[in-house]
């Protein structure tokens, strides 16, 4: 008697949407891209300035779409224009206010621990974007002031060599490195430094990290070490 | 055309803080620095410090009683 063994499934024909599929499944499954708990030591003030300086983020590009829309006579001459510029100017001084506590409190917390390097990169790396985004925006008020910061910043941008390709007194060049170029990078560093911290989860202060590693042995790939040599410190 | 309103506003805040003028500058040694800045940065030192030592408000939910 002859068995026939049922046909098997054709195997899954491999894409790239589906490579980026199962690995954005796997790294952020949704549990966690929008958790619904955190750990008891994220009760703490210091935790909040992170999503301050969102908040501050996201007043500061709705404010600066509305501006961009409407141009400089709108903004320098109206009621609802001056008070969108002023909503601009105070979001981003908010923004570097709570974005500078935050650096604060993750460096005394040494925040790159637990393989969190990615994370503390990206966020430093944004805020220093974010340094020159303000300054060609500084530059791009279109009044006297930004005519004062135009004519003495741009010394220090010659006497570092950068001047010809980034001139503070070409209005144009300034404006679009403030309404695209400097924004769409701050925009995407924030945006994988909020997806890194919801895939490591929140740095935990030095005593719980510690208790966290006593409870979670570190699994090695390699053979156990023998009973002997677990005392002996490794070389 | 401006409103009475905001008219007697902005007559009260200018006399709370004049900026009608340079900023003033605090001048030790090596350290210069203007007036605005340095309250600036004192202010972030300040909160940063109420950050670590306040109490973060807990929620009123009941424990869970452990088995």
């Amino acid at each position: 008697m002859t068995i026939i063994s049922p046909k098997p499934a054709p195997p899954r024909r491999r894409s790239w949407t589906l490579a980026v599929r199962e690995r954005a499944v796997g790294a952020w499954p949704p549990e966690k891209l929008l958790a619904d708990e955190q750990p008891s030591y994220v009760s703490s003030w210091i935790y909040v300035f992170g999503v301050l300086s969102l908040a501050a983020l996201l007043v500061c590009i709705g404010s600066g779409l509305v501006l961009t829309l409407k141009g400089p006579a709108w903004w320098h001459d109206t009621g609802v224009g001056l008070f969108f510029n002023s909503l601009h100017l105070w979001s981003v001084e908010l923004f570097f206010f709570f974005l500078v506590i935050h650096l604060w409190g993750k460096f005394w917390m040494a925040a790159w621990r637990g393989g969190r390097v990615r994370t503390w990169v990206t966020g430093a790396l944004a805020f220093l974007v974010s340094i020159p985004t303000a300054l060609t925006g500084y530059v791009s008020q279109q009044n006297f002031d930004s005519q004062w910061i135009s004519t003495q910043a741009k010394d220090a941008m010659n006497s570092a060599g950068i001047g010809a390709f980034f001139n503070l007194m070409n209005f144009g060049q300034m404006y679009s490195y403030h309404i695209l170029v400097l924004p769409a990078v701050v925009i995407v560093l924030v945006i994988g430094h909020v997806l890194l911290v919801r895939k490591h989860g929140v740095v935990p202060p030095f005593e719980a990290g510690k208790k966290s590693q006593r409870r979670r042995p570190r699994q090695s790939r390699s053979k156990p070490r023998p009973e002997s040599a677990r005392d002996a410190p490794r070389a | 055309m401006s409103h009475p309103g905001r008219a007697r506003s902005v007559r009260f805040m200018a006399a709370i803080f004049n900026l009608n003028h340079h900023a003033g500058y605090v001048h030790w040694h090596f350290f210069q620095m203007s007036w605005p800045n340095l309250i600036v940065i004192i202010t972030m030192l300040v909160v940063f410090a109420l950050a670590i030592a306040l109490p973060f408000p807990r929620s009123h939910q009941p424990a869970e009683e452990q088995p």
